[in-house]
Protein backbone atom coordinates (compact mmCIF):
# COMPACT_ATOMS: atom_id res chain seq x y z
CA UNK A 1 0.00 0.00 0.00
CA UNK A 2 1.39 3.41 -0.97
CA UNK A 3 1.55 6.44 1.33
CA UNK A 4 -1.28 7.93 -0.71
CA UNK A 5 -3.41 4.82 -0.18
CA UNK A 6 -2.71 4.91 3.55
CA UNK A 7 -3.62 8.59 3.70
CA UNK A 8 -6.88 8.00 1.88
CA UNK A 9 -7.75 5.05 4.11
CA UNK A 10 -7.02 7.06 7.24
CA UNK A 11 -9.12 9.97 6.04
CA UNK A 12 -12.01 7.72 5.05
CA UNK A 13 -12.00 6.18 8.53
CA UNK A 14 -11.72 9.54 10.26
CA UNK A 15 -14.66 10.79 8.22
CA UNK A 16 -16.69 7.73 9.19
CA UNK A 17 -16.19 8.55 12.86
CA UNK A 18 -17.34 12.11 12.30
CA UNK A 19 -20.36 11.23 10.20
CA UNK A 20 -21.58 8.06 11.92
CA UNK A 21 -24.99 9.08 13.33
CA UNK A 22 -24.24 7.22 16.55
CA UNK A 23 -20.99 9.09 17.14
CA UNK A 24 -20.29 12.49 15.58
CA UNK A 25 -16.76 11.97 16.83
CA UNK A 26 -14.32 14.58 15.48
CA UNK A 27 -11.50 14.26 17.94
CA UNK A 28 -9.93 10.87 17.38
CA UNK A 29 -6.56 10.66 15.65
CA UNK A 30 -5.91 7.52 13.60
CA UNK A 31 -2.32 6.46 12.95
CA UNK A 32 -1.62 3.46 10.70
CA UNK A 33 1.66 1.60 11.16
CA UNK A 34 2.09 -1.77 9.48
CA UNK A 35 -1.11 -3.70 10.18
CA UNK A 36 -1.85 -1.82 13.39
CA UNK A 37 -4.14 1.19 13.88
CA UNK A 38 -3.42 3.44 16.87
CA UNK A 39 -6.38 5.55 18.06
CA UNK A 40 -5.71 8.56 20.30
CA UNK A 41 -7.77 11.45 21.59
CA UNK A 42 -10.67 11.99 23.98
CA UNK A 43 -14.18 10.57 23.95
CA UNK A 44 -16.85 11.26 26.54
CA UNK A 45 -17.98 7.81 27.65
CA UNK A 46 -16.72 4.22 27.62
CA UNK A 47 -19.65 3.29 25.38
CA UNK A 48 -18.46 5.79 22.79
CA UNK A 49 -14.90 4.54 23.21
CA UNK A 50 -16.02 1.02 22.28
CA UNK A 51 -18.15 2.29 19.40
CA UNK A 52 -15.17 4.22 18.01
CA UNK A 53 -13.12 1.02 17.93
CA UNK A 54 -15.98 -0.87 16.28
CA UNK A 55 -16.44 1.73 13.53
CA UNK A 56 -12.69 1.82 12.88
CA UNK A 57 -12.59 -1.98 12.69
CA UNK A 58 -15.39 -1.92 10.07
CA UNK A 59 -13.34 0.41 7.89
CA UNK A 60 -9.94 -1.18 8.49
CA UNK A 61 -10.51 -4.94 8.17
CA UNK A 62 -7.39 -6.91 9.00
CA UNK A 63 -5.93 -4.17 11.18
CA UNK A 64 -5.26 -4.71 14.85
CA UNK A 65 -6.90 -1.82 16.72
CA UNK A 66 -4.89 -0.24 19.56
CA UNK A 67 -7.53 1.94 21.21
CA UNK A 68 -5.56 4.45 23.29
CA UNK A 69 -8.38 6.98 23.48
CA UNK A 70 -9.23 8.27 26.95
CA UNK A 71 -12.65 9.00 28.37
CA UNK A 72 -13.89 12.10 30.17
CA UNK A 73 -16.35 10.14 32.29
CA UNK A 74 -14.65 10.58 35.63
CA UNK A 75 -13.07 14.01 35.43
CA UNK A 76 -12.43 15.38 38.93
CA UNK A 77 -13.64 18.71 40.21
CA UNK A 78 -10.87 21.31 40.29
CA UNK A 79 -9.07 21.60 43.61
CA UNK A 80 -9.36 24.96 45.41
CA UNK A 81 -5.75 25.69 44.56
CA UNK A 82 -6.59 25.47 40.86
CA UNK A 83 -8.64 28.66 40.92
CA UNK A 84 -6.98 31.34 38.82
CA UNK A 85 -7.05 35.00 39.82
CA UNK A 86 -7.53 37.16 36.73
CA UNK A 87 -8.08 40.47 38.43
CA UNK A 88 -4.80 41.62 39.83
CA UNK A 89 -3.30 44.62 38.08
CA UNK A 90 0.45 44.75 37.90
CA UNK B 1 -14.71 39.69 43.30
CA UNK B 2 -16.69 36.94 41.65
CA UNK B 3 -15.90 33.30 41.06
CA UNK B 4 -16.70 31.85 37.65
CA UNK B 5 -16.97 28.15 36.86
CA UNK B 6 -16.66 27.28 33.19
CA UNK B 7 -16.57 24.27 30.92
CA UNK B 8 -16.98 23.55 27.24
CA UNK B 9 -17.30 20.57 24.96
CA UNK B 10 -19.33 18.44 27.30
CA UNK B 11 -20.79 16.57 24.28
CA UNK B 12 -23.61 15.29 26.44
CA UNK B 13 -26.00 12.50 25.46
CA UNK B 14 -28.14 10.00 27.35
CA UNK B 15 -25.21 7.57 27.56
CA UNK B 16 -23.46 10.07 29.89
CA UNK B 17 -26.46 10.52 32.23
CA UNK B 18 -25.43 10.91 35.84
CA UNK B 19 -21.80 11.84 35.15
CA UNK B 20 -22.11 15.63 35.34
CA UNK B 21 -24.65 16.23 38.09
CA UNK B 22 -22.48 15.08 41.04
CA UNK B 23 -19.87 17.75 40.20
CA UNK B 24 -22.39 20.58 40.08
CA UNK B 25 -24.77 19.88 42.95
CA UNK B 26 -23.00 22.16 45.42
CA UNK B 27 -21.43 24.49 42.88
CA UNK B 28 -22.80 27.53 44.71
CA UNK B 29 -20.27 26.92 47.47
CA UNK B 30 -17.44 27.48 44.99
CA UNK B 31 -18.73 29.72 42.21
CA UNK B 32 -21.19 32.53 41.52
CA UNK B 33 -21.83 31.65 37.91
CA UNK B 34 -21.56 28.67 35.55
CA UNK B 35 -20.60 29.37 31.93
CA UNK B 36 -20.86 26.69 29.24
CA UNK B 37 -18.80 27.28 26.09
CA UNK B 38 -20.66 25.26 23.47
CA UNK B 39 -20.75 21.70 22.14
CA UNK B 40 -23.12 20.94 24.93
CA UNK B 41 -24.46 17.90 23.08
CA UNK B 42 -23.04 15.18 20.83
CA UNK B 43 -25.22 15.73 17.74
CA UNK B 44 -27.59 18.52 18.74
CA UNK B 45 -30.76 16.46 19.21
CA UNK B 46 -33.58 17.39 21.62
CA UNK B 47 -33.07 14.02 23.32
CA UNK B 48 -29.46 14.91 24.11
CA UNK B 49 -30.43 18.40 25.26
CA UNK B 50 -33.05 16.89 27.57
CA UNK B 51 -30.43 14.56 29.07
CA UNK B 52 -28.20 17.57 29.74
CA UNK B 53 -31.10 19.60 31.13
CA UNK B 54 -31.79 16.82 33.62
CA UNK B 55 -28.20 17.16 34.87
CA UNK B 56 -28.33 20.95 35.12
CA UNK B 57 -31.81 21.37 36.58
CA UNK B 58 -31.87 23.26 39.89
CA UNK B 59 -28.13 23.95 39.97
CA UNK B 60 -27.75 26.71 42.57
CA UNK B 61 -25.92 29.32 40.45
CA UNK B 62 -26.98 31.27 37.33
CA UNK B 63 -26.09 29.39 34.15
CA UNK B 64 -25.18 30.95 30.81
CA UNK B 65 -24.35 29.02 27.63
CA UNK B 66 -23.63 29.32 23.95
CA UNK B 67 -24.10 26.51 21.47
CA UNK B 68 -21.26 24.92 19.51
CA UNK B 69 -20.99 23.34 16.08
CA UNK B 70 -22.09 19.93 17.41
CA UNK B 71 -25.28 21.52 18.75
CA UNK B 72 -26.19 22.58 15.21
CA UNK B 73 -25.51 19.23 13.52
CA UNK B 74 -29.11 17.96 13.41
CA UNK B 75 -30.55 21.37 12.50
CA UNK B 76 -32.49 21.50 15.76
CA UNK B 77 -30.60 24.28 17.53
CA UNK B 78 -33.89 26.04 18.29
CA UNK B 79 -35.24 23.01 20.14
CA UNK B 80 -31.94 22.52 21.98
CA UNK B 81 -32.02 26.16 23.06
CA UNK B 82 -35.64 25.96 24.20
CA UNK B 83 -35.00 22.87 26.32
CA UNK B 84 -32.06 24.48 28.10
CA UNK B 85 -33.87 27.77 28.57
CA UNK B 86 -36.72 25.76 30.05
CA UNK B 87 -34.55 24.93 33.06
CA UNK B 88 -33.23 28.47 33.39
CA UNK B 89 -30.05 28.44 31.30
CA UNK B 90 -29.48 31.74 29.48
CA UNK B 91 -28.56 30.59 25.96
CA UNK B 92 -26.85 33.42 24.09
CA UNK B 93 -26.34 33.96 20.37
CA UNK B 94 -25.50 37.52 19.49
CA UNK B 95 -27.15 38.49 22.75
CA UNK B 96 -26.13 39.29 26.29
CA UNK B 97 -27.38 38.92 29.82
CA UNK B 98 -26.69 40.94 32.97
CA UNK B 99 -26.42 38.97 36.18
CA UNK B 100 -26.34 40.71 39.55
CA UNK B 101 -23.95 39.07 42.00
CA UNK B 102 -24.01 40.56 45.49
CA UNK B 103 -23.31 44.31 44.97
CA UNK B 104 -21.89 43.86 41.46
CA UNK B 105 -23.14 43.24 37.96
CA UNK B 106 -21.61 40.85 35.46
CA UNK B 107 -22.44 41.15 31.80
CA UNK B 108 -22.00 38.11 29.58
CA UNK B 109 -22.13 38.52 25.81
CA UNK B 110 -22.18 35.31 23.83
CA UNK B 111 -21.94 33.85 20.38
CA UNK B 112 -20.93 30.55 18.91
CA UNK B 113 -18.54 32.43 16.69
CA UNK B 114 -17.05 30.77 13.63
CA UNK B 115 -13.80 30.07 11.81
CA UNK B 116 -11.76 31.93 9.23
CA UNK B 117 -8.29 31.95 10.72
CA UNK B 118 -5.87 34.39 12.24
CA UNK B 119 -3.65 37.24 11.13
CA UNK B 120 -1.49 36.31 8.18
CA UNK B 121 -3.42 33.13 7.38
CA UNK B 122 -7.12 33.86 7.23
CA UNK B 123 -9.86 33.80 4.67
CA UNK B 124 -11.55 36.80 3.12
CA UNK B 125 -14.90 37.53 1.52
CA UNK B 126 -13.66 36.90 -2.00
CA UNK B 127 -14.32 34.40 -4.77
CA UNK B 128 -17.00 31.76 -4.70
CA UNK B 129 -20.33 32.45 -3.02
CA UNK B 130 -19.58 29.66 -0.52
CA UNK B 131 -16.34 31.32 0.57
CA UNK B 132 -17.94 34.71 0.83
CA UNK B 133 -20.79 33.22 2.86
CA UNK B 134 -18.32 31.46 5.18
CA UNK B 135 -16.43 34.63 5.97
CA UNK B 136 -19.53 36.82 6.09
CA UNK B 137 -21.02 34.48 8.69
CA UNK B 138 -17.85 34.77 10.79
CA UNK B 139 -17.77 38.56 10.46
CA UNK B 140 -21.45 38.94 11.25
CA UNK B 141 -21.18 36.97 14.48
CA UNK B 142 -18.06 38.89 15.55
CA UNK B 143 -19.70 42.26 14.79
CA UNK B 144 -22.73 41.30 16.84
CA UNK B 145 -20.47 40.20 19.72
CA UNK B 146 -18.72 43.55 19.73
CA UNK B 147 -22.03 45.41 19.79
CA UNK B 148 -23.29 43.32 22.69
CA UNK B 149 -20.09 43.74 24.70
CA UNK B 150 -19.91 47.47 24.08
CA UNK B 151 -23.51 47.96 25.20
CA UNK B 152 -22.91 46.30 28.57
CA UNK B 153 -22.81 48.83 31.40
CA UNK B 154 -21.67 46.39 34.08
CA UNK B 155 -18.83 46.00 36.56
CA UNK B 156 -17.36 43.15 34.52
CA UNK B 157 -17.79 41.97 30.95
CA UNK B 158 -17.29 38.37 29.89
CA UNK B 159 -17.30 37.11 26.30
CA UNK B 160 -18.57 33.55 25.99
CA UNK B 161 -17.73 31.80 22.72
CA UNK B 162 -17.33 28.36 21.24
CA UNK B 163 -14.77 29.19 18.54
CA UNK B 164 -11.43 30.69 19.55
CA UNK B 165 -10.60 34.42 19.39
CA UNK B 166 -6.81 33.97 19.33
CA UNK B 167 -4.27 31.37 18.22
CA UNK B 168 -2.60 31.09 21.65
CA UNK B 169 -5.23 28.74 23.02
CA UNK B 170 -5.04 26.53 19.92
CA UNK B 171 -1.42 25.55 20.51
CA UNK B 172 -1.32 21.75 20.38
CA UNK B 173 -3.76 21.58 17.50
CA UNK B 174 -2.48 21.10 13.94
CA UNK B 175 -1.70 24.45 12.36
CA UNK B 176 -3.58 23.40 9.19
CA UNK B 177 -6.92 23.40 11.01
CA UNK B 178 -6.58 26.75 12.81
CA UNK B 179 -8.95 28.43 10.29
CA UNK B 180 -11.62 25.93 11.32
CA UNK B 181 -11.07 26.57 15.00
CA UNK B 182 -11.45 30.31 15.32
CA UNK B 183 -11.14 33.78 13.91
CA UNK B 184 -9.16 36.94 14.52
CA UNK B 185 -12.43 38.79 14.04
CA UNK B 186 -13.63 37.43 17.38
CA UNK B 187 -10.42 38.63 19.01
CA UNK B 188 -10.86 42.12 17.60
CA UNK B 189 -14.46 42.16 18.86
CA UNK B 190 -13.30 41.15 22.33
CA UNK B 191 -10.63 43.86 22.37
CA UNK B 192 -12.92 46.62 21.14
CA UNK B 193 -15.77 45.45 23.35
CA UNK B 194 -13.58 45.45 26.45
CA UNK B 195 -14.11 41.94 27.79
CA UNK B 196 -12.51 41.25 31.17
CA UNK B 197 -12.34 37.56 30.30
CA UNK B 198 -13.12 35.53 27.19
CA UNK B 199 -13.95 31.84 27.38
CA UNK B 200 -14.16 29.38 24.52
CA UNK B 201 -13.97 25.68 23.73
CA UNK B 202 -13.86 23.74 20.43
CA UNK B 203 -10.09 23.04 20.44
CA UNK B 204 -9.75 19.80 22.38
CA UNK B 205 -5.99 19.56 21.88
CA UNK B 206 -5.37 23.22 22.57
CA UNK B 207 -4.00 25.16 25.51
CA UNK B 208 -5.92 26.73 28.39
CA UNK B 209 -4.34 30.19 28.60
CA UNK B 210 -3.96 32.86 25.97
CA UNK B 211 -4.29 36.54 25.16
CA UNK B 212 -5.96 38.47 22.39
CA UNK B 213 -3.83 40.82 20.26
CA UNK B 214 -4.89 43.57 22.66
CA UNK B 215 -3.74 41.59 25.67
CA UNK B 216 -7.09 40.46 27.05
CA UNK B 217 -7.36 37.20 28.94
CA UNK B 218 -8.62 34.20 26.96
CA UNK B 219 -9.21 30.73 28.40
CA UNK B 220 -9.92 27.55 26.45
CA UNK B 221 -12.22 25.62 28.78
CA UNK B 222 -12.80 22.55 26.61
CA UNK B 223 -12.99 19.69 29.11
CA UNK B 224 -10.14 17.72 27.49
CA UNK B 225 -7.95 20.80 27.91
CA UNK B 226 -8.78 21.73 31.50
CA UNK B 227 -8.77 18.10 32.67
CA UNK B 228 -11.49 18.78 35.24
CA UNK B 229 -15.26 18.88 35.23
CA UNK B 230 -14.95 22.67 35.12
CA UNK B 231 -12.37 25.41 35.56
CA UNK B 232 -12.56 28.13 38.22
CA UNK B 233 -11.61 31.77 37.71
CA UNK B 234 -11.66 34.73 40.06
CA UNK B 235 -12.49 38.16 38.58
CA UNK B 236 -12.19 41.58 40.18
CA UNK B 237 -14.43 44.52 39.25
CA UNK B 238 -11.50 46.89 38.76
CA UNK B 239 -9.76 44.69 36.20
CA UNK B 240 -10.40 45.40 32.54
CA UNK B 241 -8.79 42.17 31.38
CA UNK B 242 -6.09 43.84 29.33
CA UNK B 243 -2.48 43.04 29.96
CA UNK B 244 -0.87 46.48 30.39
CA UNK B 245 2.34 45.25 28.82
CA UNK B 246 0.60 44.30 25.61
CA UNK B 247 0.04 46.85 22.87
CA UNK B 248 -3.43 47.84 21.78
CA UNK B 249 -4.60 46.05 18.62
CA UNK B 250 -3.90 49.16 16.55
CA UNK B 251 -0.32 49.35 17.84
CA UNK B 252 0.14 45.63 17.27
CA UNK B 253 -0.96 46.00 13.68
CA UNK B 254 1.33 48.97 13.17
CA UNK B 255 4.42 47.25 14.54
CA UNK B 256 3.91 43.87 12.93
CA UNK B 257 6.47 43.33 10.15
Amino acid sequence: MTDADLGALTEETRRALAEDPRLGQLDVCITLRGRRALLTGHVVTRDRQELVAAVVAEHLPGYEIDNATTTLENLPEPPDAAEEDLGARR
Amino acid sequence: MIHVAAAGDIHFAPDAAGTLRPHLEHLGERADLLLLAGDLTRLGTPEEAKALADELADIDVPMVAVLGNHDYHCDQAGEVTAILEGIGVHVLEGTSVVIPIRDMTVGVAGTKGFGGGFAGACGSEFGEPEMKAFMAHSRGLADRLESCLSALDTDMRIALLHYAPCPDTLMGERLEIFPFLGSHLLGEAVDRGGATLTLHGHAHRGTERGLTAGGRHVRNVAQPVIGHAYALYCLHPDADGADPECPTPATAMATRP
